[in-house]
């Protein structure tokens, strides 16, 4: 009997050591924030390095085979190494390298990166930002629905964001224009009034085009939206309620010198090309002002395609840490 | 005879402990072929030299014998208080051994960062148990200057 509870207690120690001797790790293929609950701030390390931690918000991340790709704005981390400013999405050669297969940035408006675009790659300086200006293959569309879930990860972070002059947006942009992005809603960086909504206009496959003069502080001075539709969803509901109508009797859209008449034109998709396609029409924001979702998250969901085919798995969720930063 | 007799026991275990002896030398000869450097990777003391030049600090750094992880030769010591051991691995296979080896134990242990990385057959092992620096800038600065020997 003696015996027996000796090998009782014996094997629950064994089992409760083995339990504890193995620690968590997980690994980062690139610099990346600290999540706070270990201490906040930025890890620059950018080889292959392990942490006792996985990441705080995993929708700012790429995960391949386990490894985890930073693909995220660093600027409201308390990161003080170099900056890059880009505007909309764009391919991260960066990652691209790590992982041996394209991966795409789903930020919109104008952001940070470390990295500053390989002389190769099809990006345009223009206005302090760069923009990228070369084709997407299919699996940009693909993947959007998953990881353009990075702007509402950014949304509630207040920081400030790069001023960019949208007014020389280069024409080869395919991408949404606005006053809009990363962390717009805290006030932090662009202020002034409202950011305008817009919303899908009539059922096709098309490109809108829409030109809001005035700005705000932030120095985007001009909002053009360039948004692809591939498929016709349940949004067409909301086009014909007349809300493009003030749109139209907007004067300060006719006196821009990019402003077109807004046409309408169905048919197969068509690529962004600025000046041409329907115009898109601000609804009221308020219609969408509801937490954690702003105008530039809505247009996000109100556009991106409904049925664009298979993702890679489930879309990341957010973790109960993943506004680490924001109190600090 | 008598002396002979007593003289037998004598001789027997002088053998036996000049055997042990042996044996003992030669259980010591892998540990000092273990305790010298690799030919044709960078040595330990190039990668401290190294650092000491991009402004780092290594500090207490000796040879570990017997060399841990499957090395053939290694040194430990701190980098701006970060634990760091930097390795001389004879073969690729010894290579990828050792480095596995590491892997393994930060699985065991709570190590809050780690970084491994090799140049040639030459490691450089970096653990912050205590975070120490949690902006990890030290490590990367370490590997940007490990990653062009």
């Amino acid at each position: 009997m003696r015996r027996l509870s000796a090998l009782a207690t014996g094997l629950v120690v064994w089992v409760v050591l083995s339990a504890t001797a193995h620690a968590k790790v997980v690994e980062y293929v690139s610099q990346h924030p600290v999540p706070h609950k270990f201490g906040g701030g930025f890890c620059y390390i950018d080889v292959p390095h392990v942490h006792n931690y996985g990441p705080a918000d995993p929708r700012m991340y790429r995960e391949n085979t386990g490894q985890y790709y930073f693909v995220g704005d660093p600027a409201p981390f308390d990161y003080d190494g170099p900056r890059y400013t880009y505007y909309g999405g764009h391919p991260i050669p960066e990652a691209e390298s790590r992982f041996g297969h394209p991966a795409y940035c789903y930020i919109q408006g104008p952001h940070y990166h470390w990295y500053q675009p390989p002389p190769q790659a099809q990006f345009q300086l223009s206005g302090g930002a760069y923009w990228y200006v070369g084709n997407y293959p299919p699996a940009y569309y693909d993947e959007r629905p998953r990881y353009a879930t990075i702007n509402e990860a950014y949304a509630p972070i207040p920081y400030a964001r790069p001023v960019v002059d949208v007014r020389v947006a280069p024409v080869g942009f395919r991408g949404e224009i606005s006053v809009g992005g990363p962390g717009w809603r805290a006030g932090a960086a662009v202020g002034g009034p409202p950011a305008p909504v817009y919303a899908p206009p009539s059922p096709a496959v098309q490109i809108g085009v829409g030109i809001n003069l005035g700005g705000g502080p932030s120095g985007v001075v001009e909002r053009r939206e360039i948004i692809e539709r591939r498929e016709i969803d349940d949004e067409r509901h909301h086009h014909d309620h007349g809300r493009h109508e003030g749109w139209r009797d907007e004067p300060r859209f006719r006196e821009h010198p990019r402003y077109e008449p807004p046409r309408h034109e169905p048919g197969p998709m068509q690529f962004a090309h600025p000046g041409r396609g329907p115009a898109r029409e601000p609804v009221a924001p308020s219609q969408f002002a509801h937490p954690g979702h702003g105008p530039v998250q809505d247009a996000i969901h109100r556009t991106a395609p409904q049925n664009q085919g298979p993702t890679r798995g489930p879309a990341p969720q957010g973790h109960d840490d993943h506004h680490q930063n924001r109190h600090r | 005879m008598k002396l002979s007799c007593s003289i037998l026991p004598t001789m027997l275990i002088a053998a036996a402990l000049s055997a042990c002896h042996k044996d003992k030398a030669a259980g010591e000869a892998p540990a000092a072929a273990a305790a010298s450097h690799v030919q044709g990777t960078p040595h330990t003391d190039e990668v401290l030299n190294a650092w000491r030049s991009a402004g780092l600090a290594p500090e207490g750094f000796g040879a570990e014998q017997p060399a841990p992880y499957s090395a053939a030769y290694c040194e430990h010591g701190k980098v701006h208080g970060v634990d760091t051991l930097v390795c001389e691995y004879a073969s690729d296979d010894a290579l990828a051994r050792g480095t596995q080896q590491v892997k393994d134990e930060w699985v065991r242990t709570d190590a809050h960062t780690g970084v491994i990385m090799h140049a040639k057959r030459t490691t450089m092992v970096t653990v912050d148990r205590e975070r120490r620096e949690p902006s990890g800038k030290t490590i990367s600065q370490m590997a940007k200057v490990f990653g062009k020997l």
